[in-house]
């Protein structure tokens, strides 16, 4: 469970000032697979940064009764210095996993060879998004994060990520921002929708995908009475 | 699939053992794995570069500023200006000033916005506890080993006659030096121009902190002024745990500690105020 109490969220001030949520409250469940959908804009990047800690709320708070995953495929916490095994040994200590277990999986996942003990500014975009996404699937969190995507890289990367999301999904919970409904559809089957600043939780992803689509009728074809 | 063979594609611990699911619950026991694990992660970098023991390094400085002044002092056949050694007052005197400029800087480099990068468990204090605190494991090596060294060369006096009060003085200005860090890096923050004036202000501060003289020898006018400067305190502070009869007109530990407890505590207050900007990267 984590819980949302009155959450605000503005950037800026004065005549630049910019509201993403207003007063948010919400119970949202850690064990669900959970689609967070909303017109673009709507803030659903900063509603997962929100819940990952990667910001504060401006008012209010959050309370995680789970252990929340960074949102996977972060690489801002990663040392462009440091090795990808340096790197990895140190995200699963500060999250508690054991580093053995986190550093061979990814090893063994990434296929980088000796590159995995090279400097990671040595390594091509491909190899990084494959160390970043492994990383974040290899330790263990009660609810993983998503902002719109769950693989990245070569064509043979991107089915070992939707394994690795589907082995990670059967036993934790999911809470992902999506664009597109067919990526919804695939992976989803609850849904909270965003919208004007405030959010609703459906138990069922069709009914949130209905509600929205409701939203959207109403706003590109006004009620001619 | 293109599972390779002997990787099952199921991360680590997808069926977590039981100790997984509430292991890290406990706050506590978070704290430490994110402070141990950074430790660790620093004490194998310097300033973005990959380097084993790399953090030792800025420990040349003093021994730098160390070796010109009694070169200095030598070359123009000065006799040591108190006791028997001129290296041994030189020391003590370039040790816990810069274990202060040190410390400020060490304390000011992770909040600067090029470290910014982190992970949802830490915060930038807790790097900032990190740096400070592996600052203060290789400043003690150097010193200890250097006060070591000069005593097995014959200057008998390189040991502490009252050990006790040399490590209270290094302490306090190595808190002072925290304290200063964190105000540094909030006003540089909003104040850009105060991040390039710090570092030279530190290092003009060198020549107001008695390395090379006896404060109390200057004119008691002077001395008032220079009685400000709570830096001079700990020197003089510091002096005292090696010579006995070190003159203490020029040394209140009460004043320097409440200048410690005023800079730790609007550095504490300023870093959880500013904190958004400080993460904004702005």
């Amino acid at each position: 469970m984590i819980v949302l109490d009155r959450v605000d969220k503005h950037y800026g001030s004065g005549a630049e000032a910019c509201t993403v949520f207003q007063g948010l409250s919400l119970h949202l469940p850690s064990d669900r697979r959970l689609a967070v959908l909303g017109a673009a804009g709507c803030g659903k990047s900063t509603f997962i940064r929100l819940l990952a800690g990667l910001e504060e709320p401006s008012t209010g708070s959050i309370e995680r009764h789970a252990r929340v995953s960074f949102p996977v495929g972060y690489g801002r916490g990663l040392k462009y210095h440091l090795s990808a095994r340096q790197n990895l040994a140190y995200a699963a200590r500060i999250y508690g996993a054991d580093v053995d277990e986190v550093v061979g999986f990814v090893e063994g996942i990434v296929g980088l060879g000796d590159a995995f003990d090279a400097p990671l500014r040595g390594l091509g975009g491909q190899q990084l998004a494959s160390v970043r996404f492994a990383m974040a699937y290899a330790i263990p969190f009660d609810t993983y994060l998503f902002d719109n995507f769950i693989a990245a890289g070569t064509a043979e990367f991107r089915e070992k990520c939707i394994a690795m999301f589907e082995a990670r999904a059967a036993e934790c919970g999911i809470i992902m921002a999506v664009r597109d409904l067919r990526t919804a559809r695939r992976f989803c089957d609850a849904a909270l929708v965003l919208d004007n600043g405030g959010g609703t939780l459906f138990d069922t992803l069709d009914e949130g995908i209905r509600f929205l689509a409701a939203r959207e009728r109403r706003l590109t074809l006004p009620d001619a009475a | 699939m293109g599972a390779e063979a002997g990787h099952s594609l199921r991360p680590a611990t997808a069926t977590p053992r039981t100790p997984v699911r509430t292991r890290g619950r406990n706050p506590l026991l978070a704290q430490w794995q994110v402070l141990s694990a950074l430790v660790r992660r620093e004490s194998e970098s310097r300033h973005g570069r990959r380097f084993n023991f790399g953090f030792a390094l800025g420990m040349l400085e003093p021994l730098i500023i160390i070796g010109a002044i009694c070169l200095l002092f030598w070359l123009i056949n000065h006799p040591p200006i108190y006791g028997s050694s001129m290296v041994l007052f030189v020391a003590t005197g370039v040790f816990p000033v810069y274990l202060f400029i040190h410390t400020a800087g060490k304390v000011h480099e992770p909040l600067q916005s090029a470290h910014l990068g982190r992970y949802t468990l830490e915060l930038p204090i807790d790097n900032v506890v990190a740096h400070a605190t592996l600052h203060a494991l290789s400043s003690a090596a150097v010193a200890i080993a250097f006060f070591c060294i000069l005593y097995f060369i014959g200057e008998r006096q390189a040991s502490p006659y009252e050990p006790g009060r040399a490590l209270a003085a290094l302490l306090m200005i190595y808190a002072l030096g925290v304290g200063m860090g964190l105000f540094n890096a909030v006003l540089g923050r909003v104040l850009p121009i105060w991040g390039l004036a710090w570092p030279a202000l530190s290092r003009a501060s060198v020549h107001f902190s008695a390395i090379y003289y006896v404060v109390d020898s200057l004119p008691p006018r002077i001395r008032g002024w220079f009685a400000l400067n709570p830096i001079l305190h700990a020197v003089n502070w510091f002096r005292t745990a090696f010579y006995p009869f070190y003159p203490t007109l020029t040394l209140n530990p009460g004043y320097l500690g409440w200048c410690v407890l005023a800079t730790l505590t609007v550095g504490l207050c300023l870093e959880r105020r500013f904190r958004p900007l400080l993460q904004s990267g702005a």
